[in-house]
């Protein structure tokens, strides 16, 4: 059996973390605007919309935290294809830590019953 | 090598929706909007390429939803110039107004008075105004600078664009 990625499905909850996983996944690879929504898809969030990820990444892009390009494409118009600058990897890493520490926190409080904390 | 060719009704529907995002993106600045809209269109042509345009379209969700998603993703509380710019013309312009009024007030009191040329001397907001009126002679001379009107202009111009939004944020 397929070992399929968990789905997240609070808007509020993503809406925190999707420029630090834009930036993770663009990191990986570059994208295009359409394809990292199907990449986002493929790693669990099924519900997230391109109406949500474009503004993103053009809130990344204008930050500075993403570069793009043009290139060519056989299936018709040139794609922009983004990418983080050495300035997204700092947030990126920034944000990868922040994560971590809350996930911590998170986790201990979900594990330890009321009384033992 | 293939190519997405659109047909005409479909360049007209995603002409409206971009047209429609735009009306909703009203709030951003000109440059700005116009950058972000051609990104978007960038965007929908790619996926156009990929699903076609009905299901890009549909992804995209509502063009309003979508204009406030760009406009949470700008930055807020930036100073508007344009309306400073605008209220500080205002300003202006009522106060040539007011001092051409004036002026005219002061030749024709001039010329009610007497039959002959005579001067008169005045102030209008910090301007000193030197008439002159008769049969002969009709005009008006213009010294110093209208500082209270200056002031004026300053103060509604800070206020309207609200500069206090340069200053470092507290949170």
């Amino acid at each position: 059996m397929e070992n399929e990625p968990p789905q997240v499905r609070d808007p509020q909850l993503l809406k925190g973390v999707l420029p630090m996983l834009v930036l993770a996944l663009l990191d990986e690879d570059e994208s295009y605007g359409y394809e990292l929504v199907t990449r986002l898809h493929e790693a669990g969030l099924a519900g997230v919309a391109p109406g949500t990820v474009y503004p993103v990444l053009t809130r990344l892009e204008r930050e500075g935290n993403l570069a793009s390009r043009l290139v060519a494409s056989d299936a018709g118009p040139a794609r922009k294809y983004y990418r983080p600058t050495d300035t997204g990897r700092e947030a990126l890493a920034v944000a990868g830590a922040s994560w971590h520490s809350l996930a911590t926190v998170v986790d201990h409080v979900l594990a330890t019953p009321e009384e033992e904390r | 090598m293939t190519t997405t060719t659109l047909r005409l009704a479909e360049r007209w529907r995603r002409f409206v929706y971009l047209e429609t995002v735009e009306l909703f993106l009203d709030a951003m600045p000109r440059r700005r909007r116009r950058a972000v809209l051609a990104e978007l269109r960038e965007n929908i042509d790619a996926a156009t390429a990929d699903v076609g345009l009905a299901a890009a379209l549909a992804d995209l969700g509502g063009p309003r939803e979508l204009a406030a998603r760009y406009l949470e993703s700008e930055p807020q509380d930036r100073p508007t110039w344009h309306i400073g710019t605008l209220a500080a013309s205002i300003m202006f312009a009522v106060w040539l107004l007011g001092t051409v009024v004036y002026t005219f007030g002061m030749l024709d009191a001039l010329l009610a008075q007497s039959p002959a040329t005579a001067t008169a001397e005045g102030s209008f907001f910090g301007v000193r105004i030197l008439v002159e009126a008769g049969p002969e002679a009709l005009g008006a001379q213009f010294r110093g600078i209208a500082w209270p009107a200056v002031a004026a202009m300053v103060v509604v111009f800070a206020v309207f664009s609200r500069v206090w939004r340069l200053l470092p944020s507290s949170n």
